[in-house]
């Protein structure tokens, strides 16, 4: 299995389109985020995409993750990301 | 008669004597006054602000009310169609990151469903939810969502969706 909810056990079930969310009564400090481990192929633009059906807020990811991420054009397979929900 | 006058004299004095004793016990009694009670220590108001946050309770529900973040039912059997919410009641203050990690789970195999964060800054009790959805369905059987405190475990649920 990985992060990004899909399982690489082909007997398993298919988690990649599961939505969440989260929300609290106490201040929120940040925007809730989910985990996500880049796969091979992926770009911050593909992601933003599939997440937020506009590959123009990849910049939305790269802000989340510029601690872990400096040249939005090198990520890599295995990197995990927080992605802002 | 008398005897009579005898036995009555004797009676009279050990009448005298029991009444003198009683009364000697009273007067004790009374010179001695029992302790007032003390007062009740007053219980110990739970700190529940002043303290790192800890968990209370992780309630399941397939609804919630949004303002108050509470579930509407406990639940710990879903529909393949619902939304599932994880309900994180905590106690304690300061800045805290929580943790929703989903999992499914097939025997000994372990899939991961999905890992949602929420930071927050709690000033005293608060309530965070964490939902999680799947248009297609969830599969039939059985998950659990462990919830972190800062990276440490705090609390598993399980649950079925039948």
């Amino acid at each position: 299995m990985n992060a990004s909810g899909k399982s690489t056990d082909g007997d398993m079930p298919d988690f990649s389109d599961v939505e969440s969310g989260a929300s609290s009564t106490a201040k929120e400090t940040a925007p809730a985020f989910k985990m996500y481990t880049i796969k091979s192929g992926d770009s911050l633009s593909k992601i933003a995409k599939r997440e937020y059906g506009n590959a123009n807020d990849w910049r939305k990811i790269f802000e989340a993750n510029q601690d872990t991420i400096k040249n939005p054009d090198k990520i890599f397979p295995g990197q995990e990301i927080r992605i802002p929900l | 008669m008398k005897i009579m006058t005898q036995i009555s004299v004797a009676a009279f004095a050990a009448a005298l004597v029991l009444s003198a004793t009683a009364c000697k016990k009273k007067e004790e009694t009374a010179a001695v006054p029992s302790p007032a009670p003390a007062p009740a220590a007053a219980p110990a108001a739970p700190d529940v602000i002043n303290v790192p946050v800890s968990v209370k309770q992780v309630t399941l529900s397939n609804k919630i009310d949004e303002a108050t973040k509470q579930a509407a039912m406990p639940m710990s059997s879903f529909a393949a169609s619902d939304t599932i919410y994880a309900v994180v009641d905590t106690i304690g203050s300061g800045k805290t990151a929580i943790k929703a990690l989903w999992t499914y789970h097939k025997g000994d195999k372990t899939a991961q469903v999905n890992e949602t964060v929420q930071e927050i800054d709690a000033a005293g009790p608060a309530s965070t939810e964490f939902h999680v959805s799947k248009p297609s369905g969830w599969p039939v059987g059985d998950y659990q969502v462990e919830v972190l405190l800062n990276g440490t475990s705090a609390s598993v649920q399980k649950f079925t969706v039948k």
